[in-house]
């Protein structure tokens, strides 16, 4: 072996070393930037010459800059984000619901209704006294309004969630596109490896999509990432699909046409808060309409003060029943049948003790008006209660499926610390067989 | 395999730590300054239910307490009225008694009978009190007299009730021709007797027992409104009672002891602070840190 090769033995290792500080360097410096993969260098001995007898070492090559990456772990994080920004979606859009049904403001549905029952047993003290009588009519308007004020909440809180859905598909559209993009970047550039900066962008990227809808990926074997929505490839290579759609699915053109899939990750915690509301909503509707139609019913066989025969004092729109509840603004006090029999005599409280009856009769179901409220109040805490815990569950999952991400391919500062001396003492090493390879070298060119 | 602590994984880490507590923090103090346990329907569905059964309860005996006080107010009135009419009639037995005597004349008589047209008077009187512009016997057509002047009854043959609790009613409005048509009849009878010259003293005679007996009658009708009055009175304590129990029971459920919510207030804090400590310190340990 010659001085020579000494030299650019050396320069290999001081090639190498530097190659190492540099992807140190590069680790370090993204330390903090989300999703970024740690990168090594990998390197090996370079092939010996034979000289002679014997071989010859050529020093280090550096073969490649990798990037860490488990690509089982990443489709699973994938996933476990959709899974747990859909429980986390529902549960943050059905907290805000449940605002709605806290009684502890005595502004409630419910606490209207106590009222109401509670103003109709006060006028059994004298069934023609007007004060009485006014506060049942305004104990009836207060319910009214509540029950509407609660369906209307209820719906505009359901046409938020369509709102806030609308306003993701673009982004979805954006991402998909990008992922494409950079499916195309990575190609180009000869695969994941050549360029771990796009792989970390798609991954990125693949970890949004998978939040805000639930799609899937699968990695192939050129790097590039297969999205799928629905086991509908929406991103092959660098080719996007279009995503369309509302909170109730989104629509994908396949070859056959256009499908219909039901979305995940926050689209889908909308979706599901959106159908829980449907439910709340009927269930109040079916309050509304027992309820109305019974008062309405027990009052058209009552007489008023006046001896007319009782007038229904609540109404409602078939097509909205609770969100239309009203009174009839026109109705006075005295217009209210308390009366059971001809004539209507002051203190006849016959129909005002049918009236009362109804508290305790099943008229919603099995049953009674105050307990179809609760269970509806019921619905919506358990459904809270559930789903919080379930959006626990999720978000542990996904944190511990990040964490051993970090664990397998985050930046470790001690690790990058202890590897960036260990590479300067090789910089160090491999300048000083340079400096000692070229002082031989005058040494022989003097003695020449 | 190299297991790494890197500092997204302590930050990540520290930030959901620091968010539980706040949260924690946050909840507690909501509980420490509202006195309240359960604040949200989803804290503890179930006990929500339970609850609002309790404050229902509770809502509904300030109903019955304020029917009972209602009620006794205008017992009160109705036995006055009944202790009036037992007056006259008392006052009208003694009449009948003195004067079915011979020795009385016929100007003794008349006199005695303008006395007797008064106190029929008197009885209508007590038979069309009011309360609060009700008449009490009036049965439920309490809004009109209950008898005109001559004593012919205008109400109805009913009573009106109010309810005091649960599926208990007291009535508080009566029919006054069960109370009181047949005593104002034996004062005109006896009215009649006194006038009713030659043989008077033997017709006065002879209203004494009728008289005797609606005397009875008029006690009864006290006694039933007086076991009213203990009804509503009953009624009243209970509903007292009640709520106080039910308030019990309400704050025993859903009432934050205020001494382990301070306490627990206090432990959330220091461990908020210290959380935020660690977090201080372990974000800058490091290696290089180390070597600087």
């Amino acid at each position: 072996m010659g001085l020579m090769d000494s030299l650019r033995t050396g320069a290999s290792g001081l090639g190498a070393a530097s190659a190492a500080i540099d992807a140190t360097a590069q680790n370090v410096s993204n330390v903090s930037t989300p999703g970024y993969t740690r990168r090594s260098v990998d390197q090996s001995v370079t092939d010996p010459i034979r000289r002679g007898l014997v071989q010859v070492g050529q020093g280090v090559t550096v073969s490649a800059i990798t990037r860490d990456n488990d690509g089982l772990l990443g489709v699973q994080r994938i996933d476990a984000a959709g899974t747990a920004s859909r429980s986390s979606s529902h549960h943050g859009a059905l907290n805000r619901v449940e605002l709605l049904f806290d009684e502890t403001q005595s502004d409630g549905v419910r606490s209207h209704l106590d009222a109401f029952f509670d103003s109709l047993v006060a006028a059994t003290a004298d069934p023609a006294d007007e004060g009485l009588r006014g506060a049942v009519l305004a104990e009836a308007e207060d319910l009214a309004a509540a029950v509407a004020r609660t369906a209307d909440d209820l719906a505009a809180a359901q046409t938020q969630f369509a709102d806030e859905a609308d306003a993701v598909i673009p982004t979805l559209n954006t991402l998909l596109s990008e992922v494409a993009a950079l499916n195309d970047q990575l190609i180009a550039a000869g695969g994941a490896s050549s360029a771990p900066d796009i792989a970390d962008q798609i991954d990125r990227r693949l970890i949004d999509l998978g939040s805000e809808a639930g799609f899937t990926a699968h990695l192939e074997a050129d790097g590039t990432a297969t999205v799928l929505l629905g086991g509908h490839a929406v991103v092959t290579r660098g080719e996007a699909r279009h995503i369309g759609g509302d909170i109730d699915g989104l629509t994908v053109q396949v070859d056959r046409g256009a499908v219909r899939v039901k979305p995940g990750g926050r689209l889908g915690g909308l979706a599901d808060a959106k159908q829980a509301i449907t439910d709340y909503e009927g269930q109040l509707d079916a309050f509304a309409v027992a309820f109305t139609d019974s008062v309405n019913a027990t009052l058209s066989n009552g007489f008023t003060l006046r001896g007319f025969p009782g007038v229904p004092v609540f109404a409602f729109d078939a097509i909205d029943p609770a969100g239309s509840l009203t009174t009839d603004p026109s109705l006075q006090s005295a217009d209210l049948a308390f009366a059971g029999a001809l004539p209507a005599h002051a203190g006849d409280a016959d129909n005002l003790a049918a009236l009362l009856d109804l508290e305790s009769q099943a008229l919603v179901g099995d049953q009674t008006l105050g307990q179809a409220l609760s269970t509806l109040t019921n619905a919506v805490a358990t459904d809270v209660a559930t789903i919080a815990s379930v959006a626990d569950r999720d978000a542990v999952i996904r944190n511990d499926l990040d964490a051993l991400n970090q664990t397998l391919h985050g930046v470790d500062l001690d690790e990058e610390a202890t590897n960036l001396i260990t590479f300067q003492t090789a910089y160090q090493a491999a300048a000083k067989m340079i400096q000692v390879t070229d002082e031989l070298l005058s040494t022989l060119m003097d003695i020449t | 395999m190299i297991i790494r602590n890197t500092p997204s994984l302590r930050q990540a880490s520290s930030n959901r730590t620091l968010s539980r507590l706040r949260a924690e923090l946050d909840r507690q103090t909501e509980v420490a300054t509202s006195g309240l346990e359960v604040l949200d329907p989803s804290d503890a569905p179930g006990e929500w239910q339970q609850l609002h059964g309790l404050q229902e309860s509770l809502d509904n005996q300030d109903v019955y307490l304020t029917n009972a006080r209602n009620a006794k107010a205008t017992l009160d009135t109705l036995d006055s009225a009944l202790a009036g009419a037992s007056d006259v009639l008392v006052r009208a037995h003694e009449l009948a008694v003195q004067l079915s005597s011979e020795i009385y004349t016929d100007s003794d008589r008349d006199t005695a009978a303008f006395e007797v047209d008064l106190l029929k008077d008197q009885l209508i009187a007590q038979a069309n009190t009011r309360h609060d512009d009700r008449y009490l016997f009036a049965g439920t057509a309490y809004d009109g007299r209950a008898f005109d002047d001559a004593g012919v009854y205008l109400g109805t043959n009913d009573q009106t009730t109010t309810q005091t609790g649960d599926h208990h009613d007291i009535p508080i409005g009566y029919d006054g021709a069960a109370v009181f048509s047949d005593a104002i009849g034996l004062l005109t009878d006896l009215g009649a007797a006194l006038r009713s010259g030659p043989g008077s003293a033997g017709a006065t005679a002879a209203t004494l027992d009728p008289l005797a007996a609606g005397h009875d009658a008029m006690v009864i009708s006290r006694q039933r409104a007086g076991h009213a009055h203990v009804d509503a009175q009953d009624a009243e304590e209970l509903a007292l009672n009640l709520t106080r129990n039910l308030q019990d029971s309400l704050n025993a459920r859903a009432a934050a002891d205020p001494i382990s919510a301070l306490t627990k207030l206090a432990e959330l804090q220091t461990a908020y602070e210290t959380a935020l400590q660690v977090t201080a310190q372990t974000s800058s340990s490091n290696l290089f840190e180390y070597l600087r």
